[in-house]
């Protein structure tokens, strides 16, 4: 989901910046209580972010041709909500572009806006909505990783389009490259949490309950 | 079925994914979808020129070490953490 270092004009860099900044503060001050206050949740905290470094690490081929990679963020989203998740893609994003040279520092605020705020953004408010009216557990899990993947990819194209051409034109250009590729690598990563989070329900209760809660007659 | 059951129904969907993946493209490089949208942009706009570029880029070697080292980093904490959940519940048991 990168935009390669140099393709944003400086106008959509700073846009894109602006708009992911308040985030990353809120996560920030977020991650500062959770840590001062509730040293219960500095597990949850580490996997989450382990998570979205091992999944954004996998490079796959994909069907259509080209290799792409899962963000890893669902996680995180159910547990903590977006702003932590918005830091935690921050964390990643500058590995990755440091290290890498994969995506960028002038083309950060974009990268930081798609993978750490729409995803989680989008995946949060349906996950919330499917808690709310009791929706199972895996399914719950599934959708939810699964979005917070697929919004990401979308946003991404959104993001090429605004800046490249005619919109439309371009914006089905761009869908074409990111998200057709990333269905198939959405599931994977959808199934995986699932496996996880159910894993987690039955091992550490205590872990899960305050997100799931906890229902009587599901463990048959 | 067993809850094992669906776990390992999940992971054979995982593996025939991943598995047809390769097969579709055998000569799949490890580059991706990244580029794809770098080489997209120039069909839309072919006088484009990035403004700014990559302060260094490690070669090709160095890049799977270093997306290696991304991996390990988050499969150690999991790793610690499936192993800490093992001994909590044999000393708990036990």
């Amino acid at each position: 989901m990168h935009i390669i270092e140099g393709f944003l004009s400086p106008f959509w860099a700073l846009i894109w910046t602006l708009i992911a900044a308040p985030f990353v503060v809120y996560g920030f001050l977020n991650i500062r209580r959770i840590l001062r206050d509730d040293p219960a949740q500095r597990t949850m905290l580490a996997l989450s972010g382990a998570f979205i470094f091992v999944m954004s690490s996998f490079k796959l081929p994909s069907v259509t041709g080209s290799s792409s990679h899962p963000t890893g963020t669902g996680f995180s989203t159910m547990f903590f909500g977006v702003g932590v998740t918005s830091v935690m893609s921050l964390i990643v994003l500058i590995f990755q572009a440091l290290l890498l040279a994969h995506g960028g520092f002038t083309t950060m605020g974009a990268n930081v806006f798609s993978m750490g705020v729409a995803g989680p953004f989008v995946a949060y408010l349906v996950f919330k909505a499917m808690i709310k009216a009791r929706v199972r557990t895996p399914i719950t899990v599934f959708i939810t990783v699964f979005l917070a993947g697929m919004v990401t990819y979308v946003t991404t194209a959104v993001q090429l389009a605004l800046a490249y051409g005619t919109f439309t034109e371009s914006l089905v250009s761009f869908l074409t490259v990111f998200a057709v590729t990333q269905i198939p690598l959405g599931i994977v990563e959808g199934i995986l949490f699932t496996i996880f989070v159910d894993y987690l329900e039955r091992a550490r209760p205590d872990l899960t309950e305050k997100v799931f809660p906890r229902r009587v007659k599901d463990e048959a | 079925m067993k809850r094992s059951h669906y776990y390992l129904l999940g992971l054979l969907v995982v593996a025939v994914i991943l598995v047809s993946a390769v097969l579709f493209n055998p000569n799949s490089e490890f580059s991706g979808t990244d580029d794809g949208g770098g080489e997209a942009i120039s069909e839309i706009d072919p006088n484009y020129e990035p403004w700014f570029q990559s302060i260094w880029e490690p070669s090709g070697e160095l890049a799977t070490l270093f997306f290696t080292l991304q991996a390990a980093i988050g499969a150690l904490i999991i790793g610690y953490f499936l192993g800490s959940n093992k001994i909590r519940r044999e000393r708990r048991e036990g």
